[in-house]
């Protein structure tokens, strides 16, 4: 669907990382020591060091998203805050929902208003989208939390799934609020789930509950987590295009006119093909972040922010912005970035 | 593009060193692994318009099944 939304601004954004991290080099048997091999994967997907939870960790995706609100919420009045939502899918429990959980965690009022929204790649777009169609002039404020711990379905230790060693474990947190200007943003989401299958965990839900031949030999729960990689990549350069160029269809914009272009850090190989099949210089189109923390998931948006906090803090930016992944989902937002505080990245 | 210049793009995105002929076995190709495969999806959807779907390039052999897929 293609929607717009107005009188909404990003007004603070913080990410936050733990601060344990893995190195590509690390996996040299992977490649089975070929070291051309390895070199190849670094230079065509850009996955470099990844920041994850610890195995022993009881470290969780919300505290991350804990510490990124704090840091966004210190000088506000908290009062003011009329809704959380979390996108996840790694909520802390089963039930009750996480955003759920922060409400007395941050101190916000009883009033404020909490759901949870499970999606992943796709999922901050899809996340400001929902949040800002509940800020209205009466209601100017909501905090939208958006994170993966994705180690906690992989693994890090001794018996995590090895392949693909692409995803890091982040938790972003986004102030958006209400805003006299006459500011406008562009929605473009859709899915395709007859391929839902593509990327996928299929262990753990009430479809497939868990029972015993789903855990591993060293206790821990095997989530029948799946990738087909090829399929993924194929989805990605076809429909992210399409969405690309319908929001700018129906925002009546140009790509001339737009200075970034932050897609999902999905990896190197994915951004920089549709960039070019969309002809956009490769100089407007971030993909360092993955390279410094992995593929953060829903966080991995809002992280290109934090990362380039210097250029989003002091000028007034056209931005659009493009998530894609497992659903298989899509979502673009054409806005104007209007020097939305970017804090520095947190480690914990 | 003509036969020769799809076989020189091929070693371009193969990153080889060594020629590509037409016979070539797919597997019997050192550097053709999924990454390739995705440089090649990449190739055919931006310069030839064509969606090369990942079951398609699955049951690939040759580098002959490529060419007659890009309709060369």
């Amino acid at each position: 669907m293609n929607s717009t939304v107005r009188n909404i601004r990003i007004k603070s954004v913080a990410t936050c990382v733990p601060e344990y991290k893995l190195n590509i080099l690390d996996n040299t048997e992977l490649y089975k020591d070929n070291r051309k091999k390895l070199d190849k994967v670094i230079s065509t997907t850009g996955f470099y060091i990844r920041h994850v939870i610890p195995a022993n960790s009881s470290l969780t995706v919300s505290d991350l998203c804990y510490y990124a609100a704090e840091k966004i919420l210190e000088n506000e009045d908290k009062s003011s805050i009329s809704a959380i939502i979390m996108v996840t899918q790694t909520p802390d429990l089963i039930a009750p929902a996480t955003s759920c959980l922060m409400q007395s965690r941050l101190g916000l009022n009883e009033s404020v208003l909490t759901f949870d929204v499970n999606q992943g790649c796709a999922g901050f777009v899809y996340g400001l989208l929902i949040a800002s169609r509940m800020i209205d002039s009466s209601n100017r404020k909501v905090l939208l939390l958006t994170g993966n711990a994705s180690s906690k379905i992989f693994g890090t230790g001794e018996n995590a799934v090895k392949e693909p060693p692409i995803f890091g474990d982040g938790g972003s947190a986004v102030l958006l609020e209400y805003n006299e200007d006459d500011s406008q943003i562009f929605f473009n989401v859709g899915v395709d789930s007859s391929n839902y299958q593509a990327l996928y965990h299929k262990n753990g839900g009430f479809r497939n509950q868990p029972t015993k031949n789903m855990f591993k030999e060293d206790g821990s729960f095997d989530y029948g987590s799946y990738m087909d990689g090829l399929g993924v990549f194929n989805f990605s350069i076809t429909k992210v295009p399409e969405s690309i160029r319908e929001i700018l269809s129906y925002a009546h914009e140009d790509t001339a006119n737009i200075d970034y272009f932050i897609f999902h850090q999905a990896n190197k190989a994915i951004i920089t093909n549709i960039a070019k099949i969309l002809d956009i210089p490769i100089e407007k189109v971030p993909y360092e972040t993955l390279s410094k923390y992995g593929n953060l998931s829903v966080a991995s948006i809002p992280s290109v922010l934090t990362d380039m906090g210097n250029i989003f803090n002091n000028k007034i930016n056209k931005v659009l912005m493009s998530g894609f992944g497992i659903g298989l989902s899509w979502a673009s937002a054409y806005l104007v970035l209007d020097k939305p505080v970017c804090y520095p990245m947190i480690y914990v | 593009m003509n036969k020769e210049e799809f076989l020189e793009k091929l070693q371009d995105i193969f990153e080889r060193d060594d020629e590509i002929t037409e016979d070539m076995v797919l597997d019997e190709i050192d550097e053709w692994d999924s990454l390739s495969a995705m440089a090649v999806m990449a190739f055919f959807n931006k310069s030839l318009s064509i969606t090369l779907l990942p079951a398609e390039v699955r049951e690939m052999k040759t580098i002959a099944d490529l060419i007659n897929k890009a309709g060369i």
